[in-house]
């Protein structure tokens, strides 16, 4: 028989077992020895060891021979059960694999059988020796089964997909372009009187199916790139898995080291997120739980003591909130303690004393994360990786994902992570400021105010605006950004709320766009960075936008003084609104002329032709001054500024007559009639109305 | 055939012959490396000839997306069938103020290295060939703080192309912006 030939048939089959046998003994360990858990074991082990014979991997078979030995013994009362039993089980299982390696690679790896079955019969594995058998670099089937792609194909794949997409789009308005033809063609046919013409009606019942047929293409066509497109976009995700497989067995033997107990939980590893993100929150969980593990959890004598359970709990928690990923980590060990954090803060020079006692005990601890924090209590190294908790931030600002951290001294510590589920793909608000598309990521927002500039108020020195009863900072995107702005005067400002890492801002921008699905891009080559850009995205009419770094505006909001807002908003809004005129003339010459003085000085103006057209418009609106000629057909303007008068609401409204009736007589039937002022036209000039109109509107 | 004229269709023939030997060394010259394509385009007052080979294409100018705090010489971003480019203005590196821009104005999509920007054109004039020996030096003090980018000029009638090394170019520093590596760098 050829036994090369069955390998690859032996290494699959092997696989299912390996993985059964590996978390079966974490779960032994985590348990206790059950006769259900004993026997699924045994099965394994049993067919791993006569498979190997099959194939004349006679090392393998003897090592799955020991295992079966002892499981055997479990069974029978006949071999003690002890965490060095597990340690010694999962060394044996990576000697397995590495065997594995080596019969499909053949050769390179080498394994010490001996060692590993002297392990096995003794029950023991001296430290030395179980670090020997580390397993290989080793994917197994995966190689056969799957194909390796670069993110970098991945996103032209993505990429192109997008612009199929936007061509749908343009084919859809190619499609509005031929329905309106065959609009125009229809009432040209009219108009010809052509219409009842046999092969026009062929012609025009062809064009039209000739549409129909089209729309339904394009709407395939739409699908079918929408589908492909999502499916390239989930090509990127990975389950929560591929990072927390290692962590049980490292957290466990970080445990054992520290002769500590712990019992590690972890929940929604089925959850899946992009491998960009993967990789950035790896170092970051396991940093935390290490963290957890040397300096949350207490040891076993001092939980007794303190009337814990005597294993500490550490779980982590992952789940999706609607199109965000949610990943808590929780301790029950000795939490942080404020006081500590505080004098350890001030003691590294990153706040003063005033400003350490100025803060709370739940913002205090987030000055764990920050760089140069390191210390002995919170810092370890026994990841071996030498990074601090700064890696957290870090990490996450890469990946636009933001945290929380809460710890009750003495009951233990919780940190949230909330993480987009791909970096590739989310749901972002657009912003209009100063004539540009923005993108912020949308959990990032908290709502979105409408505030007049008199919502703005100054408190020790800072502008704020009240929310739910708090007081938010209020900053300004566009100043932010350093762009020459015009300020937009509205009654209604647009705030956005923003959150994070339990901090909130407010930030005043033009106008909201609405949510929108966006794909992330980079900035190309020449961009490496942006201060407060992460990204860029490609809107639907094919215009990039830029994607915000919510992470670098909160820094710049607290380093920047920016202009005062109120101050600002207040003296635009009072220039722009210096009222609002209605301008009554029949010569088009006189309305027009009028009209562009007032406007030119940021008048609101709105003409009437007549009088009866100017009591209309005092019908629809509300004005601060009416100036009238005197001589128009239908009523005269001396009769429109009587009636102007007799009316309740516009009572006390400011009349101006502009007229070239010059007589004192003429003078006189004008103020008798209410107005305020008389300009005789020929001696009209624009300095004289702009005098008069703003003296008496003010 | 008109009285008086006379076909020699030998001679034609001759003539045909000499044409075609004529074109193919002037293919060998070419082949030879002293002949060199330029896209000819126009930014601001001057012309300035862009090797072709590192020309990927011309295109009419997209709306571009303003980007806060950039210099000068990088007018925004535009979509380039999903990617997204930088477009440049050559005039500020090149000691000119920055071209106003107005319908018409074409992008220049160049390539070299690993950089691909868009140069930002007044309008393009299209392609001359150009020999190793029509290339002159910039006249002495003339392009200061840029010489390094020029090739030289080509002077031809009353008007000067001034030829771009488009790799140098494409190498400086001022065409990446990396501005959280400045700020701690700063800090």
């Amino acid at each position: 028989m050829k036994k090369s030939k069955y390998i690859g048939i032996f290494i699959r089959e092997a696989e299912e077992h390996l993985e059964a046998l590996r978390s079966g003994f974490l779960c032994l360990e985590k348990e206790g020895v059950s006769e259900v858990q004993l026997n699924e074991l045994l099965r394994s082990t049993h067919t791993l060891k006569g498979s190997a014979n099959m194939v004349d991997l006679v090392e393998l078979a003897g090592i799955a021979h020991r295992m079966e030995d002892i499981l055997k013994g479990l069974q029978n009362g006949e071999q003690e059960f002890s965490s060095d039993l597990i340690d010694v089980l999962l060394v044996a299982t990576d000697a397995i694999e590495a065997l594995m390696a080596q019969a499909q690679a053949g050769g390179g790896i080498s394994v010490n059988v001996d060692t590993v079955v002297k392990a096995l019969k003794s029950g023991s594995i001296a430290e030395e020796q179980a670090k020997t058998e580390v397993a290989p670099d080793y994917q197994g089937t995966e190689r056969r089964t799957s194909v390796r792609a670069s993110v970098e194909r991945l996103d032209q794949l993505v990429n192109r997909m997008g612009e199929i997409l936007l061509s749908q789009k343009t084919m859809a308005a190619r499609q509005r372009q031929m329905t309106d033809l065959l609009h125009q063609l229809d009432s040209l046919t009219a108009h010809l009187r052509v219409a009842g013409d046999q092969s026009l009606q062929t012609f025009r019942s062809n064009m039209l199916g000739l549409i129909n047929d089209f729309e339904r293409d394009r709407l395939q066509l739409g699908y079918q790139a929408e589908d492909v497109y999502q499916r390239t976009m989930e090509l990127r995700l990975l389950p929560l898995a591929t990072v927390t497989d290692d962590f049980e067995r490292s957290l466990r033997n970080l445990a054992r080291n520290l002769k500590k107990e712990v019992n590690f939980i972890i929940q929604g590893q089925d959850v899946e997120l992009d491998r960009n993100i993967l990789d950035a929150i790896k170092p970051v969980l396991l940093h935390v739980l290490n963290n957890a593990i040397d300096h949350g959890i207490e040891a076993p004598d001092t939980r007794i003591r303190l009337a814990k359970p005597k294993a500490g709990q550490i779980t982590l928690h992952a789940q999706y909130e609607g199109s965000f990923i949610q990943i808590a980590v929780r301790d029950d060990g000795q939490g942080l303690d404020p006081e500590k954090i505080r004098s350890t803060a001030v003691k590294r020079g990153i706040l003063s004393t005033e400003a350490a006692a100025g803060m709370s005990d739940d913002a205090v601890i987030y000055l764990v994360f920050e760089p140069g924090f390191s210390t002995r209590e919170f810092i370890t190294d026994v990841s071996g990786r030498g990074v601090g908790l700064d890696v957290v931030k870090a990490n996450l600002d890469q990946v636009k994902g933001n945290f929380t951290l809460r710890s009750e001294l003495g009951v233990g510590t919780e940190l949230i992570l909330r993480l987009p589920s791909s970096m590739a793909i989310f749901t972002g608000l657009m912003v209009e400021c100063c004539g540009e598309t923005y993108v912020f990521p949308q959990h990032y927002i908290v709502e979105v105010l409408r505030i007049s500039p008199l919502d703005i108020l100054e408190e020790m020195g800072r502008e704020v605006v009240r929310l739910n009863g708090a007081s938010i900072p209020l900053n300004s995107l566009s100043q932010l950004l350093e762009q020459d702005q015009v300020v937009r005067v509205a009654d209604r400002l647009t705030v956005l709320v923003l959150s994070f890492r339990e901090q909130t801002i407010g930030l005043l921008v033009d106008q909201t766009l609405g949510l929108q699905e966006v794909v992330v891009k980079d900035l190309g080559c020449q961009l490496k960075s942006l201060e407060y850009f992460s990204g860029s995205t490609i809107l639907g009419e094919g215009t990039p936008a830029l994607i915000v770094s919510v992470a670098d505006l909160f820094g710049a909001s607290q380093r920047r003084q920016i202009r005062p807002l109120r101050a600002t908003y207040e003296k635009e809004q009072k220039k722009a609104k210096r009222g609002r005129v209605l301008v009554v003339d029949d010569s088009i010459t006189t309305r027009t002329m009028e009209k562009n003085i007032l406007e030119t000085n940021n008048y609101e103006v709105v003409v009437a032709v007549s009088g009866f057209d100017a009591l209309d418009k005092l019908n629809a609106g509300s004005f601060d001054l009416m100036v009238s000629d005197v001589e128009m057909p239908g009523m005269t303007g001396f009769e429109l500024t009587k009636k102007v008068r007799q009316r309740e609401d516009t009572h006390n409204l400011p009349v101006i007559i502009v007229t070239s009736l010059a007589s004192d007589d003429h003078r006189r039937q004008g103020m008798q009639a209410g107005a305020q002022a008389y300009i005789v036209k020929g001696s009209f000039k624009q300095g004289v109305l702009l005098e008069t109109v703003e003296t008496l509107i003010s | 055939m008109q009285e008086g004229q006379s076909y020699e269709i030998k001679q034609i023939l001759q003539g045909m012959r000499t044409d075609y030997w004529r074109n193919l060394e002037a293919v060998e010259d070419v082949g030879g490396g002293s002949v060199s394509e330029y896209l000819v385009i126009r930014c601001g007052t001057k012309r300035y000839g862009l090797l072709a080979a590192n020309c990927r294409e011309v295109l009419k100018l997209p709306r571009l997306v303003r980007v806060p705090r950039l210099p000068e010489h990088l007018r925004g971003i535009f979509n380039l069938r999903g990617e997204i480019v930088v477009v440049t203005d050559l005039c500020p590196l090149l000691g000119q103020g920055a071209q106003v821009i107005q319908d018409g104005f074409r992008l220049v999509v160049i390539e070299a290295g690993t950089i691909k920007t868009a140069l930002l054109a007044e309008f393009t004039e299209g392609l001359v060939s150009i020999e190793e020996g029509q290339v002159e030096p910039l006249a002495d003090g003339s392009g200061t703080g840029f010489r390094d980018l020029v090739f030289g000029k080509v002077v031809q009638g009353e008007d000067v192309l001034v030829l771009m090394d488009l790799g140098k170019l494409l190498g400086r520093p001022e065409l990446i912006v990396d501005q959280k590596e400045k700020a701690e760098v700063n800090n």
